[in-house]
């Protein structure tokens, strides 16, 4: 026995155009939190480094925070003769579970 | 295990440290956190260390799970990194997908690869040093 479903109007494009721009804040706001944490997190000498980890908006739904400091790996992973000093790699970290939340928050 | 992140230091450490091929490659040389110093380092070595992580929680206070960034780095002294290959891909081979007991009260239940990042090379005293860093997400049940 079959049978057919008929979809004669859905709200799915007015959903999507709302979507979005819900979506996109938050990527927005969850970069420029990494950043902030990045930024409190990150060993500071004269600051340069500090002052060269930067957001940038990759599109509405992707951005990237990233350092400029050539040094910055070296901080991040060591040397080869000294430890590393983590700093981004627990700032994004720590948006991960708050991302996600926001994230389905906007789907219910 | 009310720290189950320290679990997978064990379990990282066991995984590399119990492989004849590993052993052979870097000498037995497997460092936890920090790197040898001095001036009678023996190359090439590896390093392993958490990077960061979060729990994820359930409803209430449930704790399910630890998952955390962990870097095994691969250093030697040298002007490629032809020399790291060998090194790098037996530590994707012993960690890639692989999960099991961590210490007494853990359990690893996951271990993937996320990025490899060969670092700029450094020189000191005119001498080159190489490194390429492996990046894992590990999943440990608590």
């Amino acid at each position: 026995m079959g049978f057919t479903i008929k979809v004669l109007s859905n709200d799915l494009g007015r959903l999507s155009k709302e979507l979005r721009p819900k979506a996109s804040a938050i990527v927005k706001k969850t970069a420029f939190e990494i950043e902030a944490s990045a930024k409190q997190r990150a060993a500071v000498d004269t600051g340069a480094m500090r002052s060269s980890i930067t957001t940038t908006m990759d599109g509405d739904l992707s951005a990237t925070v990233s350092v400029g400091a050539e040094y910055g790996p070296y901080q991040e992973y060591g040397t080869a003769f000294q430890p590393g000093t983590p700093f981004m790699t627990p700032a994004a970290e720590a948006a991960r579970a708050p991302y996600a939340a926001a994230m389905r928050k906007i789907l219910e | 295990m009310a720290i189950a992140v320290l679990r997978a230091y064990d379990w990282l450490y066991a995984k590399l440290a119990g492989d004849a091929t590993l052993a052979a490659l870097v000498g037995g040389r497997i460092y936890n956190h920090t790197t040898p110093q001095g001036s009678t380092v023996t190359y090439p070595f590896l390093v392993f260390a958490y990077l960061g992580g979060a729990d994820v929680n359930g409803v209430g206070a449930i704790r399910i799970e630890e998952q955390g960034v962990y870097m095994v780095k691969a250093v030697t002294k040298a002007t490629a990194f032809t020399p790291l290959r060998a090194i790098v891909d037996r530590v994707d081979t012993l960690l890639q997908g692989k999960l099991g007991p961590a210490g007494v009260d853990g359990n690893v239940w996951g271990c993937t690869r996320e990025a490899v990042d060969p670092m700029p090379p450094e020189i000191d005293n005119g001498v080159e040093y190489r490194s390429i860093v492996l990046r894992f997400r590990i999943w440990v049940a608590v």
